[in-house]
């Protein structure tokens, strides 16, 4: 899941303040799930804005709406009434649904209401932590399934380093060092042997600009 | 809707758990109380919460309240009093009188949960007890910080040294009271626990004879409340206490652990008086036909069924059948709930 | 979930005069003309006297003949009043939720003419009555059967006062105890299961699949409810004794109850009070035991205490009794020594009561020492697979009065015994006897309960997960069905036997996708509309009926700090939304009252709404709002005067404050 978190508000009021309505726009998907841009997030940053501006006794109108994933365009549909009526929107769904709102919607300003910050895993209740950097050349076959790329702090494809001491990253004592629980697991596995391959230089040539998935076995041809 | 109808005389914390258990199954209850408001002793005492909940459960008799009288299938009497018991097959036909209004009730069951009495403290008059203003009882402490929020705010600040005396018409075979009434050493604590925690500097002790644990974590509290709180434990029951000087109390006892007679001085003496029961019983009893312990309290069929009387339709809840804390009440009560349940059903 | 999207409100709306009391000051017809124009009710009336027999069964026609499914009763607020019109109304089917009173009386207080205050009061509440979620009453079939774990004497006793009105299965839950199994022979009802574990439960009360492996074989069965009955466990712990090893002369108690030596003519002593502090087992037994030595011809009996226990039924008799027939109470203040030969031993100890005296020796045959009780060691296991929280000393249930004597943290779990802390057996009766009563609402295969525990929105919901981990009582499941209306056909569901509507759910969800009955979002937002002063979210354990205290202090301090008290179920219902909008709405300061720290009824709630408090405050810091606004207090239910207090330290704060500049003005 996509992990993100809400901007300070400073910067939030800031990209708002020449106007007068704006619509806070929520995702029921992945910012709804780490409890950064569902209805709820919504209704308090709505809310906070309201105040904030009532304060400066420059008022604001704040519309508030939450679709299901702001990455679908049927869905982003749902907002042209809204968007009809205000100057700017501030979006609280990941930078992917950002920025297909804001394509969606050339005429109106769309601003960031979350720093989206990984991929991750859920944790417990207000716990996330990543484990994939979405690379596109997946090495966990060899890795014992543990992702050195988003797990160590250097995304060392052959580690450790030299600053891995008692399982912990150099980084700090509290980050667990990512090749230390590859070999602790890869031990467990009985496939230490699968150290010794040495991982190839990944290309991060982005010779084709920004990443796609296509499926050619599951796209829809109308 | 043809309901099923219980009458539950006495509304205290288990008069309203067995009706609000029964209303719950979907019986209808007649709650009879004396007084003119339900709630029983339980619902003067006070919070003993100091940076945490100490557990008293006095609390949870004012949320049964407000739950009764919301609750439609019980219909609260105040101020009421059963005059008639009559067995009408199963069940029984009741009357009861509110003042000089009477209404009847056809009833399948009758719980009968009419819980204490303080013990009557005028009976000692060596404690000075309604002589002395500052010598009050276990009861009127709870009331007093309940209602005016603090000690001080009930006693004035001049209060910085306080005794409460255990046992008080409990553990005394010279009054016919062989037994121990099991929530005073519980509440005693506890309430030296939140004065301490008002009055930082005063002088807190308990004199007792056999201090009681009340549950999981007893040692731990009793150690904290000896060594963190400063409370002092005095071994031995004071035999006189008397007004001198004029405006604070004397206490004579004998520390059993150290074996000689002292004198010391107070300014409030709290009195732990005994559960006993409740006045009324005796005639209770004959109405009903119900049998009644040793010490006067209502006796169950056996020790394995506690909440059975020998009377077919007539349930025990609480502490009319011996002294129980509040949890153990509600326990008891909805023990009882459900036999009362099982009865009129089956 | 709207029933068939669309409900079906019919309301009717009494106006009562109360005998001519009220007219004087409402102008009755007016109310009812004003009100004829709003469209959403069905029958209107002006009544007399409307508690009155002949008006009460008038009620009771009119419900049919207008099929009325919903009431509203503007009259006086006495409780005993409003509950006969509720018992009208739920002998015709309309359950007690759908009654609603507006207190004429009160509003009129203190006015010439309060007609209008009625009109704005009736139509405010007409709006709530329309936005009430519809509460059935919902009968469920449920398993009759009962799950007891722990074949020893409290299991044992346990199963067979079940087995007289339902199905049992007792098993041992893996361990070696036995002893209660003599109790159940012959019980009806009742199935035993030896060398059998629990290794995984799943559903809801009145439903549990319980996978038990017995003797290697495993089983799904299902269960209506389940009891916890494995008893404690006695451990010598040696370190209490000054080192002093079990063996030769020195027994523990639980030894010498197993295989009492010869004792004619013997020297006994036993030592109370250095281990077993919490509870008084070891204290019944020794007398028991004690008296029972001398009557078989013991030479002497001595027991050591520092407090003789006697808080359970006909102890202190037995102690009397001990005491009569000549055995020696020493009572010890300092530590004890002890030594050891290979065939006596004796305890060294200061006497207290003879000061002059010093250090006393006794010397015995027989050294029997109290041992201390300790949870079995698959208590952990169990409360890992049925989610049940432990409390002090590893022992089951939580630390928390609501919890006593015999509830868990989830419904249809119970505890009985000493599994939950060592008891007494006098005690263990009673909590026998209330387990039994608990579990015998599944006896019959059916329930009745009304169906008050939260709705999801599917469409809303995104399956996150948050509201099935902060539930306290594992009350929510994940179903999938197509009929789910989002992507996942997923959404969150809360059991109606297994929830018990604390709304911590609705208040944590991130897409508002719960509402709990009677407590939805919408109706507690239109209650603070229009926020006077003062907003005091109060929980009804705690707050709510310390405001009613209050309020009995003083009948005029809800008016004096311009005051208004929100109900709220727990202080776990409470949302960030409901604190954000008040200040928006304009209140000076909002205050959020609940239990105290570890008396929360539904575990965590408070913890939950200090934890929304303080984010609330540092939303309201960022935009440069005066976070002490936003207050929260622990109180409970009677500390009206601590009540009081709060409120008016806040009145304080907010007037030196001065007015509230994140105040939205429409
Ligand atoms: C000083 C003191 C402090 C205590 N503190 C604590 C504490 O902190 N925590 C705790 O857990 N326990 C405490 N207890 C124990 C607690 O009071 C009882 O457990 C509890 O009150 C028992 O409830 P009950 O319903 O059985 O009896 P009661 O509370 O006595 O209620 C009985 C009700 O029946 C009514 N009644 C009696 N006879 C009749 C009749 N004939 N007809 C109609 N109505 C009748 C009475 O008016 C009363 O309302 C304390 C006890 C004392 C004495
Ligand atoms: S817009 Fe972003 S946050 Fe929303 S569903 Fe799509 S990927 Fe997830
Ligand atoms: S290697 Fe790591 S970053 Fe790359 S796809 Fe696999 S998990 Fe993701
Ligand atoms: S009244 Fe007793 S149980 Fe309730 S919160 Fe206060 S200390 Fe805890
Ligand atoms: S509980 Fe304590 S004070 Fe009360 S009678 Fe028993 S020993 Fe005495
Ligand atoms: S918290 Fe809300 S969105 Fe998340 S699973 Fe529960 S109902 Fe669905
Ligand atoms: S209301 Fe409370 S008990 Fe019920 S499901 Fe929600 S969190 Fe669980």
């Amino acid at each position: 899941m996509i992990v993100a978190e809400r901007k300070p508000i400073e910067k939030i009021l800031e990209m708002v303040a020449p106007y007068k309505k704006i619509l806070v726009a929520g995702c029921y998907g992945c910012v709804t799930v780490c409890l950064a841009g569902g209805e709820k997030e919504v209704g308090i940053l709505a809310s906070q804005i309201r105040m904030a501006r009532s304060k400066e006794d420059n008022p604001i109108e704040v519309l508030e709406q939450t679709v299901e994933r702001q990455c679908d365009a049927e869905y982003l549909e749902k907002f042209r009434d809204n968007i009809a009526q205000v100057e700017a929107v501030v979006s609280l769904a990941c930078g992917i649904g950002i920025q297909y709102l804001a394509e969606k919607y050339p005429k109106t300003p769309v601003f960031p209401g979350v720093n989206t910050l990984f991929l991750g895993a859920n944790i417990d209740v207000g716990k996330w932590e990543e484990r994939c950097m979405a690379c596109g050349d997946c090495v966990l076959d060899k890795t014992g399934g543990i992702c050195p790329i988003a797990r160590c702090s250097k995304h060392l494809l052959n580690g450790p380093c030299g600053g891995s001491q008692y399982g912990k990253c150099e980084v700090s004592k509290d980050v667990p060092c990512g090749w230390q629980l590859i070999y602790d697991r890869l031990k467990e596995l009985g496939q230490l042997d699968k150290l010794k391959e040495i991982i190839p230089p990944k290309n991060w040539l982005r010779a084709k600009g920004p990443r796609t998935l296509v499926r050619e076995d599951l796209t829809l041809e109308r | 809707m043809n309901r099923k109808k219980v009458l539950v005389i006495g509304g205290g914390t288990a008069g309203m758990t067995c009706a609000l258990d029964l209303a719950e199954r979907g019986v209808e209850v007649v709650l009879v109380e004396r007084e003119k408001e339900i709630g029983g002793r339980a619902a003067d005492y006070c919070c003993k919460a100091t940076d945490e909940c100490n557990r008293c459960a006095a609390c949870l008799v004012l949320q049964q309240r407000d739950k009764v009288l919301q609750e439609p299938l019980i219909r609260v009497l105040t101020s009421a009093e059963v005059k008639n018991v009559a067995r009408n097959g199963k069940g029984y036909k009741v009357s009861v009188a509110q003042g000089e209004d009477k209404s009847e009730y056809d009833v399948q069951a009758i719980v009968v949960a009419t819980g204490f009495d303080p013990y009557d403290l005028g009976k000692r008059s060596e404690f000075s007890y309604g002589v002395e203003k500052n010598v009050i009882s276990g009861l009127e402490l709870e009331r007093a910080i309940k209602e005016k929020g603090s000690l001080t705010a009930a006693f004035g600040s001049g209060i910085q040294k306080i005794g409460f005396i255990q046992c008080v018409g409990s553990r005394d075979l010279s009054i016919g009271n062989g037994y121990c009434s099991r929530v005073c050493c519980m509440y005693a604590a506890k309430l030296a626990k939140i004065i301490r925690s008002e009055l930082p500097d005063a002088d807190i002790c308990i004199f007792y004879m056999d201090f009681q644990s009340f549950g999981k974590g007893f040692s731990t509290f009793k150690k904290e409340l000896g060594e963190l709180d400063k409370i002092r434990f005095i071994r031995g029951i004071p035999s006189k206490i008397y007004g001198f000087p004029y405006d604070r109390l004397t206490v004579r006892y004998t520390d059993s652990l150290e074996g000689r007679q002292k004198e010391e001085k107070f300014d409030l003496i709290v009195l732990s008086l005994a559960i006993t029961p409740s006045r009324g019983s005796r005639e209770l009893a004959a109405q009903l036909g119900l049998q009644l312990d040793d010490y006067g309290f209502f006796a169950p069929r056996s020790d394995e069924e506690t909440v059975v009387t020998n009377q077919p339709g007539v349930f025990l809840a609480g502490v009319c059948e011996g002294p129980k804390d509040i949890p153990q009440t509600i326990g008891h009560a909805r023990a009882a709930a459900g036999e009362v349940f099982n009865y009129i059903s089956g | 979930m709207g029933e068939n999207g669309k409900r079906n409100t019919r309301v009717g709306i009494y106006l009562c005069d109360c005998d001519g009391k009220l007219s004087k000051k409402i102008d009755f017809s007016k109310v009812k003309t004003v009100i004829q124009s709003k469209a959403d009710f069905e029958y209107i009336r002006v009544a007399k006297r409307l508690c009155g027999p002949s008006e009460l069964q008038e009620l009771s026609e009119e419900i049919d003949k207008y099929s009325l499914n919903r009431l509203l009763i503007a009259g006086c607020s006495d409780p005993m009043i409003n509950r006969r019109i509720v018992e009208v109304a739920e002998n015709k089917g309309i359950v007690r939720y759908f009654v609603d009173f507006v207190d004429l009386f009160a509003l009129s207080e203190g006015k010439k003419d309060a007609t209008e205050d009625a009109i704005a009061s009736v139509n405010e509440t007409l709006d709530l009555i329309g936005m009430k979620a519809d509460v059935k009453i919902e009968e469920l079939d449920v398993v009759p059967d009962v799950l007891v774990i722990g074949c020893g004497i409290e299991g044992g006793v346990a199963a067979r006062a079940i087995s007289k009105k339902q199905p049992v299965v007792l098993i041992d839950g893996g361990l070696e105890v036995t002893d209660g199994l003599d109790l159940v022979k012959g019980a009806k009802n009742l199935t035993v299961k030896t060398n059998a574990k629990v290794l995984r439960v799943s559903g809801f009360p009145g439903e549990f699949l319980v996978r038990i492996s017995e003797n290697g074989k495993v089983i799904d069965q299902k269960f209506g409810a389940i009891v916890i009955a494995l008893g404690a466990q006695p451990v010598y712990d040696k370190s209490k004794y000054g080192g002093v090893e079990l063996g030769g002369p020195v027994l523990s108690l639980s030894q010498f109850v197993k295989s009492r030596p010869e004792c004619a003519g013997k020297r006994f002593t036993f030592v109370l009070d250095k281990a077993d502090q919490d509870s008084l087992i070891s204290h019944a037994t020794v007398l028991r035991e004690a008296v029972a030595l001398k009557e078989q011809g013991a030479a002497d009996v001595n027991v050591f205490y520092i407090d003789m226990k006697v808080t359970a039924d006909h102890l202190e008799q037995m102690y009397e009794k001990a005491r009569s027939v000549g055995i020696n109470f020493l009572k010890y203040v300092d530590d004890l020594e002890i030594r050891t030969t290979s065939t006596s031993a004796t305890v060294r100890y200061r006497e207290p009561f003879l000061p002059d005296v010093g250090i006393v020796e006794v010397t015995s045959d027989y050294l029997v020492l109290a041992e201390d009780f300790v949870p079995f060691s698959v208590t952990q296991e169990l409360a890992e697979i049925m989610e049940l929280r432990l409390g002090p000393g590893g022992f089951f249930q939580e630390d928390n009065v609501h919890f006593l004597p015999i509830k868990s943290n989830r419904e249809g779990i119970f505890f009985v015994g000493s599994c939950h802390g060592p008891i007494h057996g006098t005690e263990l009766t009673r909590e026998v006897e209330a387990v039994a009563a608990e579990v015998g609402r599944f006896a019959s295969g059916k329930v009745r309960v009304p169906a008050l525990q939260p709705r999801v929105e599917a469409e809303k919901c995104a399956v996150c997960l948050t509201c099935y981990r902060s539930c306290p009582h594992k009350a929510i499941e994940i179903v999938h069905d197509e009929s789910l209306n989002n992507m996942y056909h997923s959404a969150a569901r809360m059991h109606p036997l297994a929830c018990r509507r604390c709304g911590t759910c609705a208040a944590e969800c991130p897409g508002k996708a719960i509402q709990l009955p009677l407590y939805t979002d919408q109706e507690i937002l239109t209650k603070t509309k229009k926020p006077p002063t003062l907003v005091a979210f109060a929980c009804e354990n705690s707050g709510a009926l310390a405001a009613e205290l209050a309020q009995k202090l003083d009948s005029q301090f809800q008016e004096k700090f311009k005051l208004q008290v929100v109900r709220v179920p727990c202080a776990g219902k409470v949302d960030v939304i409901y604190l954000l909008k008040a200040l928006e709405r304009g209140a000076e300061g909002v205050l959020v009252f609940g239990c105290h720290q570890e008396n929360c009824k539904y575990i965590w709630g408070n913890k939950r709404a200090i934890k929304r408090k303080e984010q609330v405050r540092k939303l309201l810091e960022d935009i440069g709002i005066e976070r002490d606004r936003l207050e929260f207090v622990h109180i409970a239910a009677n500390q009206g005067n601590q009540f009081y207090d709060a409120v008016k330290a806040m009145a304080e704060k907010v007037r030196q404050f001065g007015t509230n500049p994140g105040k939205v003005v429409r």
